[in-house]
């Protein structure tokens, strides 16, 4: 079933909003292909293959390669495809909104991710968006600081309702998506930051241990996810390493590493990627929520697949 | 028993949890963008009727419940237990006030009532959503009064007191819906 005109016509509105916010600040906007030839590595997301390649999950390492090899900030926005989500808030395919932002650090894209944001949402009238670091949102919501201990973390889990918690890191996603669906405020963003190492995915850690990263939820809908990016090809290497002993352990197939994005770090004469900081949205979120729509389904132009 | 994958996790669906019977009531996909993937699982304790909230990774899989419904007709009570009879096999099955959980109040011998068994157990009796039941005791009627809409107790047959309109007589019957426990109307 095709949608409504409204929802196309929102569609449009939006993506023109988000065009308009980037040329404003001279950022230009780029197409990377949607047909990669390295799955991705982390445990939890699922590549789709095609065509003896796959289809990106995000446009993460092309838009690093562009960087590494001197693009300067980039934005765009485009489709991505992931095994096994369908639900409510997810199809196998959906909208990305991915963004750079060269020599800007990850609260400072924090920033600009709620100024874009909150400029999408206005017509909700969404209350002042809120900001907390990771430790205070976890402590909010179960009332204790978080144990440094895994298996306090797993009885944590267990005791609000996770059946059968494998690892550390099931803990840590579950309790993050309770926190999230149990406490944040219902009409206003709030921006999580400085993640438990353990959930870095490819952001730097500190010299305190906390990833430098960043996620947005609206209500509690997880809109947007932004990284303190990693420089080094030696730093990849070790984060790709650690992603396949994980999916070892869990029993899945192993992902080799992106060699042409290694070796673009990797080039004579290279430093590895600028120092900066990048953030990915989903635009279909996005379009719920202005849309008040309970399924994603219902803001998409058709779902065929 | 089978196993069910989370995938196949729909309302209505009965499921083993900690060694007692559940009905899958509701089932979300949730998943955290860097992170593991969820499905956030309503349940009903079959055997207390407690509604509890569970998370199970998706892909995970638990144990179906053999749980079954199933029309028996009831046959008496010897006071501890209510005895049942399948009209078909002529098996008999004895539920016990647990499971009865007020059903006994609308009975009578031969009523038709579906019956949750759990490992051929009953666990739950839902009688017949009317019944038909006589008054055996109450004030009497005042005539001419149908108007104000005023209520008085009535004592049926099966030992149930239901509220009913003033000019209800003894001897009367009753239709009655069980899942209120209110009066609906009289029956000629």
């Amino acid at each position: 079933m095709a949608a409504a005109a409204s929802c196309l016509r929102l569609r449009a509105q939006v993506v023109a909003q988000i065009r308009a916010f980037f040329s404003a600040r001279n950022v230009p906007e780029v197409t990377t292909p949607c047909l990669v030839v390295a799955p991705v590595s982390e445990a939890g997301i699922g590549s789709i293959a095609a065509a003896g390649g796959w289809l990106r999950t995000s446009p993460e390492f092309e838009m690093k390669r562009l960087l590494a090899a001197g693009s300067g900030d980039i934005w765009q926005l485009g489709p991505v495809f992931r095994d096994d989500e369908s639900g409510r808030l997810h199809r196998p395919e959906f909208t990305l909104l991915e963004w750079y932002r060269v020599g800007m650090d990850y609260l400072r894209l924090l920033d600009e991710t709620l100024e874009l944001l909150s400029q999408i949402l206005r017509p909700l009238r969404p209350a002042a968006p809120l900001r907390l670091c990771w430790r205070d949102a976890f402590h909010n919501a179960f009332g204790v600081a978080p144990p440094d201990d895994d298996t306090r973390l797993q009885t944590i889990a267990a005791e609000h309702g996770l059946h059968d918690c494998r690892d550390a890191h099931d803990a840590l996603d579950f309790l993050l998506a309770q926190m999230a669906a149990r406490h944040f405020s219902g009409d206003a963003l709030t921006a999580v930051y400085d993640f438990p190492a353990r959930q870095a995915s490819y952001a730097r850690i500190s010299e305190r241990g906390c990833a430098q990263r960043f996620e947005v939820f609206y209500g509690g809908m997880e809109l947007a996810n932004g990284f303190q990016e990693l420089t080094a090809a030696a730093d990849y290497r070790a984060r790709f390493a650690a992603d396949n002993a994980r999916r070892a352990r869990l029993g899945l197939a192993a992902a080799p590493p992106d060699e042409r994005f290694l070796a673009a770090l990797e080039r004579p004469g290279g430093r590895g990627l600028p120092e900066c900081s990048g953030v990915a949205a989903g635009l279909e979120r996005l379009l719920m929520c202005l849309a008040r729509a309970r399924d994603i389904a219902e803001v998409l132009p058709m779902t065929d697949a | 028993m089978a196993n069910y994958s989370t995938n196949e996790f729909r309302a209505g669906l009965k499921v083993l949890l900690d060694g007692e019977p559940h009905a899958i009531l509701g089932n979300e996909f949730v998943k955290p963008g860097k992170g593991q993937a969820f499905n956030r699982v309503k349940l009903r304790n079959l055997l207390n009727g407690r509604v509890i909230d569970k998370t199970f990774k998706s892909g995970e899989s638990i144990e179906a419940a053999d749980v079954v419904e199933t029309e028996l007709g009831y046959l008496y009570t010897d006071g501890g237990q209510w005895h049942f009879m399948d009209n078909g096999t002529y098996e008999q099955y004895a539920a016990d006030a647990a499971a009865m959980d007020g059903a006994e109040n609308w009975l009578r011998e031969q009523d038709v009532c579906v019956v949750t068994l759990y490992n051929g157990r009953p666990i739950a009796v839902m009688p017949p959503n009317f019944v038909e039941l006589k008054v055996v005791e109450t004030d009497p009627g005042v005539r001419g009064d149908t108007a104000s809409g005023g209520v008085k107790p009535a004592k049926l047959e099966t030992g149930a007191v239901v509220k009913v309109p003033l000019f209800v007589e003894e001897g009367e019957v009753l239709r009655v819906d069980t899942r209120s426990g209110e009066y609906v109307s009289r029956v000629k």
